[in-house]
């Protein structure tokens, strides 16, 4: 023991002076604590704002149009503590900012915490508020999203929540751009907002005059890919904080699936005349219901009892069309849809996506029911981009709301000549078949007229129907695929009573085509002809 | 617990050895941290499109059990051990900074972690425990036999540093340095050696506050009255008072940046009142001071050195992150040991605390042990 160092001793008395400086050290952490949160001599005056979210950056449509920019806002809140009388105080604020004053004075009562007074306030009321000269008040500057144009496109834009962060639609799926955008720089969208104007005011009209649940609709490019207008009734006001009664939120092209009928009938005769199993001039018994193990395929009016394969499809027959699907049948008609991207969730810049339904157990019955479009759930704008992919020559489309003018190089689905054999037989529908109504004089629209009766409690129901009207103009070089779908329409007057797409859905396809295909710069083909005589 | 004293399996003899007092107040800190955390993570996990939740809370339940048994497993080293575990861990974290620079991820301008999966790690976090007991061996190596144990301690010091320096993390670099000059200090480094020591470092100071503007304005937000988050966690503290608000009914912990890190005291203010502040303050002292003076009462100077430096790392952590919520330090991001989230810095305190309880258990005089 001797020989041990006396260091130690030393040692041992520079850690006790360090033992002692770390009592001094947490004992003035305890005394501050105390200081602090029991004596309440915390700091008094307001705290220095700082804006907490960087802005977003403005959204526009593709021709420049504002859609979505932030606005500067106020959030304020108060210590009641400071405040001589909690009664003035909770008044002077409620009539400042427009908070509720029950709400007000029951928080300020206990005179303690940090109470959120009002949120979003914008900066006349943020100077109506520094004019009540309350003490202890904090103001939080920051910014607050604003659509100038309202209703109109609120779904596929969407909202962001009270911090900024996009909560629905193109505001939530193009997050990282709007947030990410170098020195402010909007984000263009596909969307033309003339275009989706003269759209929702059609759809709303169609609503109106047939008392339908809900219509959906949009008009996309079949070139590019890109979606020009997107809309679905009922609405909602982007704005506002809350919905009005009657409003949704419910996106219906995307957010829902439904079994679309007869326009599916598009991709039956796609296949049947790719894979050569059918000749347009060949004659087709829909003289009777098609039996299929216990269950019946009517078509709505007695049509035939022989027609050519062509006027099966103008005149939409039900028993026709499962004949010619059951000659490719299951094996084929499978992967096709698969191809055209109708069995796997669609993915666009839209997050609110349904995936399609069908069935697990695909055999010769459900292959000719969903040649006929039941059986198979699809959201309207898979629907839609498959149907592009048919009639732009044969290549596969993939929707976007981001403006790209580039014509998409999809994987080629069908040979040119398929599609252009499409494009006639959709033509005969207007010229000769159930949607005439839907034909603008110079556009030469093409379409298919859809009508598919809802599924109640197991069975269809026949009086609640989705009918819709799938146009494409110009038909013999389509550039632009306009859809309208209404969710139980009730046929009037004049529709002589009818609700079937052909009488609900194809005339305001056909308003829509007149009015946006002058502003989209589609040259009218009479003129061209009465041109060159 | 039902051991006895004549036990002498290898568990009774740590048991009746470690120092319980201790012990007892770390475990009641990792309880803290757990409930806080239970209480900071839907603010924290809270994106506007997805409401909050507790995944960060059952991540941390994951974190602290494993924190758990490194502390356990590191206090039954003995002093041979504990070096040479300290040795290979210095290495490792050091080569692991190394990567973290050159492969690591940048996070908000930092290179600072590694990425295993989900899991990130910051190696430089345990710089610090292994740096503490080497540091004591090169001094207590100094005392026995005229090894030039300072010498030592600053060639280990600056790869460290320089290291610290490139990430960047000055504050870690600081609180490194801090502890190097405390154990030279401990270690019976002259007085005139320790006040030159201290004018330089002021001087240091001076010059970061003259070339770095970030430092000046971080100094001058102090000075007036706090900058937005300093702000709104006195807010915080004031809003708590006496009883605080009731745990989850917070609602600054929402708009407060880094609630569930570097300002997870001021979530505690808010929520559940002064009194388990100050009983967190008086737990970290107690743990710091119960160490210092453990260590200050052995026989060796390693054990001395080794376990007064871990201790004063603890500490020192503990006083300046509670100083900088409640405004009486200017702001700078750090951690509170044992309760703020994260996975490494638990880990690097678990380490760092481990060493600690192992170097300050009671031993017998053993024939061994005393040659070494």
């Amino acid at each position: 023991m001797a020989k041990r160092p006396v260091q130690p001793s030393l040692v041992r008395n520079r850690i006790a002076l360090a033992a002692i400086f770390s009592a001094v050290c947490f004992s003035v952490i305890a005394a501050r604590l105390v200081d602090v949160m029991v004596l309440g001599a915390g700091v008094t005056g307001a705290i220095t704002p700082v804006i907490v979210h960087p802005m977003r950056a403005d959204l526009v449509d593709r021709n420049g149009v504002l859609i979505a920019r932030d606005l500067p806002v106020s959030d304020v809140y108060a210590s009641p503590k400071v405040f001589w009388d909690v009664s003035e105080a909770a008044h002077g604020l409620a009539e400042a900012t427009g908070a509720e004053e029950g709400r007000l004075l029951a928080a300020f009562a206990p005179k303690r915490g940090y109470i959120p007074v009002q949120r979003g306030l914008s900066p006349d009321r943020r100077e109506a508020v520094m004019r009540l000269g309350l003490p202890g008040l904090t103001f939080e500057d920051g910014y607050k999203r604003f659509y100038p144009s309202g209703r109109i496109v609120s779904h596929a834009v969407g909202q962001v929540d009270t911090d900024e962060n996009g909560v629905s639609g193109l505001e939530l799926g193009l997050e990282k751009h709007l947030k990410g955008s170098k020195d402010g720089a909007p984000v263009q969208l596909s969307l033309d907002m003339r275009v989706q104007y003269v759209l929702e005011h059609e759809m709303e009209e169609a609503q109106h005059a047939f008392n339908a649940k809900a219509t959906a609709g949009l008009v996309l490019n079949v070139r590019t890919g890109e979606v020009l207008a997107l809309a679905s009734l009922p609405d909602y006001e982007p704005n506002a904080r809350t919905l009005s009664p009657g409003d949704s939120i419910r996106n219906r092209m995307t957010q829902d699936v439904y079994e679309l009928g007869s326009i599916f009938k598009i991709f039956a005769f796609t296949l049947a005349i790719e894979e050569k199993t059918v000749r347009l001039d060949e004659l087709i018994n829909v003289g009777k219901p098609l039996k299929l193990g216990n269950h019946y395929i009517h078509d709505f009016e007695r049509l035939g009892p022989l027609i050519p394969a062509a006027m099966v499809f103008a005149e939409s027959s039900n028993i026709g069309t499962a004949q010619i699907e059951m000659r490719s049948g299951p094996t084929k008609q499978k992967p096709f849809l698969k191809k055209l991207g109708l069995l796997d969730p669609l993915k666009t810049e839209l997050p609110e996506m349904a995936s399609p339904l069908y069935p697990r157990h695909w055999e010769e019955v459900e292959a000719a029911t969903i040649a006929y479009g039941h059986g198979i759930s699809v959201n309207p704008l898979s629907f839609a981009a498959a149907a592009a992919s048919v009639v732009n020559g044969g290549t596969r489309v993939r929707p976007t709301f981001l403006k790209d003018e580039k014509v998409q190089d999809g994987e080629r689905i069908i040979s040119e000549e398929t599609s252009r054999t499409m494009r006639q037989l959709m033509r005969l529908v207007v010229t000769d078949g159930t949607g005439s109504k839907a034909d603008v004089p110079g556009y030469d629209v093409g379409g298919k007229t859809g009508t598919a009766e809802k599924a109640e409690n197991g069975s269809y129901a026949h009086h609640l129907l989705i009918s819709s009207f799938c146009g494409v103009f110009p038909i013999s070089d389509p550039q632009y695929l306009v859809f309208i779908m209404l969710d139980e329409p009730h046929g009037n007057k004049s529709t002589g009573g009818f609700s079937t797409g052909g009488a609900v859905a194809a005339p305001s396809v056909g308003r829509v085509i007149a009015k946006i295909a002058p502003l989209l710069g589609v040259r009218r083909t009479d003129t061209v002809a009465a041109a060159n005589p | 617990m039902n051991l006895s004293r004549a036990d002498t399996s290898g568990f009774a003899r740590w048991w009746w050895t470690i120092d319980r007092v201790s012990l007892t107040a770390v475990l009641g800190l990792m309880a803290i941290g757990l409930l806080l955390a239970f209480a900071a993570s839907p603010a924290a996990t809270d994106h506007g499109s997805a409401a909050g939740n507790f995944s960060y809370a059952i991540k941390q339940l994951g974190f602290a059990a494993t924190a758990l048994g490194i502390m356990i497993g590191a206090s039954f080293l003995n002093y041979r051990q504990t070096r040479m575990v300290a040795a290979a861990v210095f290495a490792l974290a050091w080569v692991g900074a190394v990567m973290a620079l050159l492969i690591g991820p940048n996070v908000n301008g930092a290179h600072r972690w590694l990425e295993f999966g989900s899991f990130r790690l910051e190696p430089s976090e345990f710089l610090k425990p292994a740096f503490g007991v080497l540091a004591a061996a090169f001094l207590a190596d100094k005392m026995k036999r005229g090894f030039p144990g300072e010498a030592w301690t600053l060639g280990f010091l600056a790869p460290a540093v320089i290291i610290l320096l490139m990430q960047p993390d000055v504050g870690q670099t600081a609180l490194l340095s801090i502890i190097c000059v405390a154990m030279l200090f401990f270690a019976g480094l002259p007085y005139y050696w320790i006040g030159a020591l201290g004018v330089g470092g002021a001087g240091l100071a001076t010059l970061a506050y003259f070339i770095h503007p970030h430092v000046r304005e971080r100094i001058s937000q102090f000075m007036n009255d706090g900058g937005y988050q300093t702000g709104l966690a006195m807010k915080a503290f004031e809003a708590g008072g006496v009883t605080g608000v009731g745990p989850g009914a917070g609602t600054i912990k929402y708009r407060l940046p880094d609630a569930h890190t570097d300002f997870i005291f001021a979530v505690a203010g808010e929520e559940f009142g002064v009194f388990l502040c100050v009983l967190i303050a008086v737990l970290f002292g107690v743990v710091t001071i119960r160490l210092m003076l453990r260590s200050a009462r052995a026989r060796e100077p390693f054990p001395q050195l080794a376990g007064a430096g871990l201790a004063l790392a603890i500490g020192l952590q503990a006083f300046i992150n509670m100083g900088v919520s409640l405004s009486v330090l200017p702001a700078k991001g750090m951690t509170l040991p044992l309760i703020s989230y994260g996975g490494s810095s638990l880990f690097a305190v678990a380490l760092t605390l481990g060493f600690a309880l192992g170097l300050t258990r009671q031993r017998p005089v053993l024939p061994e042990e005393a040659k070494r």
